[in-house]
């Protein structure tokens, strides 16, 4: 998983369940200061949705929106076991004590 | 947010569509301090990114559904497909490249040079604001203008005062300075300009100023605004230039400024100006006196609002109250006006446009080529298209996988094309005349590449929806229940054989279009010039000019006895067989001395009756090997104080005389009386396409002149008495530049341009064939194939491989005869409309014609060749067996 699709699935679980393309790349940009551009969030969200990590539904429509729903992302069960095996990968890097042998 | 709503509705994935503007909406709403037209902009260009990164998405592979990427995404996938089929298949994939390299790299190069001199805007602010004047004589003009005479300088001030619609600016020809550096001293081309010519141009120095017309001035005027190249060359790119100084033969002349690199003026000379100094007019260039000299070329920018139309209107009325007041200026002359680019590329948009029409006959058979091609390629694999289509796939996307083949092809063959392209101009650079105006602006720059882009586009559309079409047809992917071959392969035979009918059709054009322009230049170096222009080196010793501009003064040079001394130890260098002195201009070198003659009372001084001048030293006629009719030549006798003599040519002769001997008779030419002592045949001196000039020869000896052209006979090359040449004329006039050259390459020079138009279409005609060729063999292939159980019954039956052969070798005959036929008339037609590129041959001339037929047929037969010694080989038991 590459950083940008594990910062979108972060962001995701943290703006549940009004996630979609407006509020996760707001909430990354707060938290990070990183201001993505909006194709590289879409096509990540794809790409996530292509692997099964997410799934989308429509919400409804505002006035704010012009009348158009929002798609709105949450976590599947696989999105979630690799978002948490991605965090203890990088949990175990962050290690600075010796490597113990695994057997 | 129209635009952005529009965008997104239209070009991104369905499943993206309704999320995406309402989130492009919401983040609008953001912003209420944007103001409309700014919150527009924003939100059309977020649309456009987010939009272009999920195609880019798309692009990669990914299998997004809805909206265009279904189409695009299948598309990419049928591109990898045939990529790796296209390899697959050598023997169809190489000659498709080929053909496609070939047409899309000459079309590419043609427009190259055509967008570089003919089409592209000249390289000045507001182009189309600039204009060309000059004074045209009636009876020398040209139909539509485009051949704008020098100025004389009283008219040209005259205008610059009256002329309210432009801004004008004047400059001579370039003259030399010679400059010293080293032993040896070179020659740098000066130009003298009013200081409005950097206004009117719009040109601004890299480093310094330009000069103002407070240095038009004598005393003022020894400032120099110098080239990038000279700059770069003479004082190695140093940036305190500004203030040095140039030592020349003229004088001291200090650097105030270096113009921008890739600036032009004038354009279609053969050395550039190094250097640009003020034009101090003398005394006579404000006032009508009655020596005239046109010697200016004027260029002006339009003030804002006015036309050409308008100053054009304005300078006849100007002019025609001048004539009023000085009817002896304008006799039968008037001002003409043309846009500068008219001006500047009139004279050569005719050829280059027929040289890129020829190669659009060219691309125009590749793509008919390839297209025939595909098709047989379409029905080779109608197997696999039936199969396809009984899986399930539409009729759509079998045709895609076609087109996809056919965007491969010509991407490929685009790709290899510009290389082709590119070095083809490299090639040809040489090649171009020098005075081709923006030579040097050729390449294939962005406009090219664009252009070339979109023919490709239509290229491969055009080639590819036949067979796309023929590969998904009904009848093509059900024709494996009606017996499959048989099915597919008549339809396909009829539409390959029309295709090879149009494209021998196509060919017989260019190919009849090279026929003419090589006859023409055979006859145009086949035309008597009158001399013997072989084994002749010339040497100029050029006027040098003093520090007021515009007249030729009396120089510093080594006067005549110069000369002589220099004649002396010429012939003693071995290996040359006579030399001589001339004055008033070399044959072909575009300059001559003109004067009027009086013949029994009556003065001849037309443009067109005026004698060409020339005083030579006796050994002249053995030098060009020119032949005496009637009396003498110029003889040792010729001296001054003795008879004064001319020799007249068969012209003026002709002209002057009529049937009367001229020989005893008397003449007066520069006011002073001549006995006309011989007559010697007509020398071409203005080129073989020019008509003949009266001409007069006076002996040296009578009128000497410290400015002299010396030409050299050798027994063999010339070029290789260059340098002692070029030893003895230092040793006598010290500082001056010596520029050997020959008689053969002034002749090369002027019919360059003819034979670059020869070279081009025979380049094309012979591309042309080669692709027809292509596509000849291919349909006979294809068609040998098809028939294989046909001509193993034949053979089965008793037919000899000879007489199948002529079978194979009758039909492809017959379309070749069919196509020459049609090709025949369509090149009639055209032919008439280059009648005036033309030179001593008739646009229908029937051993072109009949040139051209025999080269079609026998390229015809040759490509049919091989697939008829295939058929002569079919196994009858084999090909029975396929049935």
């Amino acid at each position: 998983m590459g950083e940008l699709q594990h910062l979108v699935l972060l962001a995701a679980v943290h703006q549940e369940p009004d996630a979609y393309a407006v509020s996760i790349r707001d909430e990354i940009e707060a938290r990070t200061g990183i201001a993505l551009r909006r194709g590289s969030v879409y096509v990540t969200l794809q790409r996530l949705a292509r692997k099964g990590y997410l799934a989308s539904a429509w919400g409804a429509p505002t006035p704010e929106r012009g009348g158009k729903a929002k798609r709105c992302f949450t976590l599947t069960a696989s999105g979630r076991r690799a978002l948490a095996a991605a965090e203890t990968a990088l949990a175990r890097m962050k290690r600075t004590e010796p490597l113990r042998s695994s057997r | 947010m129209r635009a952005a709503r529009w965008l997104v509705s239209r070009v991104a994935p369905r499943e993206w569509r309704e999320s995406m503007t309402g989130d492009l909406e919401e983040e609008r709403r953001r912003r209420p301090g944007m103001g409309r037209h700014a919150g527009e902009l924003w939100a059309l260009a977020a649309a456009l990114g987010a939009v272009g990164e999920l195609w880019v998405e798309t692009l990669r592979g990914g299998t997004m559904s809805g909206g265009g990427s279904a189409i695009f995404g299948g598309l990419m996938s049928d591109v990898r497909v045939t990529v790796r089929s296209l390899c697959r298949s050598p023997r169809f994939t190489l000659p498709a490249l080929g053909v496609l390299t070939m047409g899309i790299g000459a079309a590419t190069a043609m427009f190259a040079i055509v967008h570089a001199i003919v089409l592209r805007p000249l390289p000045f602010d507001e182009p189309e604001r600039l204009v060309a004047i000059g004074e045209v004589h009636h009876r020398l003009a040209a139909p539509g203008l485009s051949n704008l005479g020098s100025v004389a300088a009283p008219n040209f001030y005259d205008w610059q005062e009256a002329l309210t619609n432009v801004h004008l600016a004047a400059s001579t020809s370039a003259t030399g300075f010679t400059i010293r550096d080293g032993d040896q001293p070179e020659e740098l081309r000066a130009l003298r300009a009013t200081a409005s010519l950097f206004e009117v141009l719009r040109v601004r120095p890299t480093l310094g100023r330009t000069f103002t017309t407070e240095h038009e001035v004598q005393g003022s005027d020894r400032v120099a605004v110098i080239s990038d190249g000279f700059w770069r060359r003479q004082f190695g790119g140093d940036a305190r230039v500004i203030g040095r100084t140039l030592h020349v033969d003229s004088g001291t002349w200090e650097v105030i400024g270096v113009l921008p690199a890739g600036f032009a003026y004038p354009f279609g000379v053969e050395q550039p100006p190094d250097l640009f100094v003020p034009y101090v007019p003398n005394e006579t260039a404000r006032s009508r006196t009655a020596s005239r000299n046109y010697n200016l070329r004027v260029v002006g920018r339009l003030r804002s609002g006015a036309s050409v139309a308008q100053l054009d209107s304005e300078i006849r009325s100007v002019t025609a109250a001048v004539a009023r007041d000085f009817p002896e200026w304008f006799p039968d002359r008037s001002p003409g006006v043309l846009s500068l680019h008219e001006a500047t590329v009139g004279r050569v948009r005719g050829r280059l446009f027929l040289s890129l029409g020829a190669v659009g006959f060219v691309l125009l058979i590749a793509c008919v080529n390839l297209a025939n091609l595909m098709l047989a390629r379409a029905t080779t694999r109608a197997r696999e298209s039936q199969i396809r289509a009984a899986l399930g796939a539409s009729r759509w996307r079998i045709a895609r996988g076609v087109l996809a083949e056919s965007v491969v092809l010509v991407l490929a063959g685009t790709a290899g094309g510009v290389v082709l392209a590119a070095w083809g101009l490299r090639a040809l650079g040489s090649m171009l005349p020098a005075t081709l105006p923006r030579v040097a602006a050729i390449q294939i720059d962005a406009g090219v590449l664009a252009t070339t882009a979109v023919v490709a586009l239509i290229v491969a559309i055009v080639a590819g929806l036949g067979p796309a079409h023929r590969a998904s047809a009904r009848e093509t992917r059900l024709a494996v229940d009606a017996g499959g071959r048989s099915g597919i392969g008549r339809p396909r035979r009829t539409v390959g054989a029309v295709l090879v009918v149009a494209e021998v059709a196509l060919a017989v054009v260019p190919l009849v279009g090279a026929g003419l322009f090589t006859a023409s230049f055979r006859h145009v170096t086949n035309v008597d010039l009158g001399l013997d222009y072989r084994n002749v080196l010339t040497v100029s010793v050029a006027p040098r000019l003093t520090a007021t501009g515009g007249d030729v003064q009396e120089p510093g040079l080594a006067g005549a006895q110069a000369i002589d001394d220099a004649l002396t130890r010429l012939r003693m260098l071995p290996g040359v067989e006579a030399v001589a002195a001339l004055s008033g201009g070399v044959p072909f070198s575009g300059s001559w001395n003109s004067s009027a003659l009086t013949v029994g009372g009556t003065t001849f001084d037309d443009p067109d009756d005026r004698v060409q001048l020339r005083s030579v030293t006796p050994d002249y006629a053995k030098v060009i090997r020119t032949e005496v009719h009637r009396g003498r030549y110029v003889s040792e006798a010729d001296v001054a104080g003795a008879p004064a003599v001319v020799i007249l040519n068969e012209e003026a002769v002709r002209r002057f005389f009529g049937e009367q001997d001229p020989v005893g008779a008397v003449v007066q030419l520069r006011d002073a009386p001549r006995i006309v002592v011989g007559v010697v045949g007509d020398v071409r001196v203005r080129g073989p396409e020019q008509p003949v000039s009266p001409e007069a020869y006076i002996p040296w000896a009578q009128m000497p002149s410290a400015s002299a052209s010396v030409l050299i006979r050798t027994a063999d090359d010339p070029t290789r008495l260059a340098q002692d040449v070029s030893r003895i004329v230092l040793d006598v006039a010290p500082g001056v530049p010596v520029v050997p050259s020959t008689l053969e390459s002034l002749v090369q020079r002027m019919v360059a341009p003819r034979e670059l138009n020869m070279l081009l279409t025979s380049l094309f005609g012979v591309l042309a064939v080669a692709i027809a060729a292509v596509g000849i063999h291919g349909v006979m292939a294809y068609t040998v194939a098809q028939q294989q159980q046909e001509i193993g019954v034949r053979i089965a039956l008793g037919a000899s491989p000879g007489n199948i052969m002529r079978m194979v070798l009758a039909r492809a005959t017959l379309l070749v005869g069919a196509g020459l036929a049609l090709g025949g008339v369509g090149a009639s037609v055209l032919a008439g409309s280059i009648r005036a590129f033309l030179f001593e041959i008739q646009p229908y001339d029937p051993t072109v014609f009949a040139g051209v037929g025999i080269v079609i047929v026998v390229t015809g037969l040759a490509a049919a060749w091989i697939p008829a010694r295939w058929a002569a080989r079919v196994d009858p038991i084999v090909a029975m067996q396929r049935s």
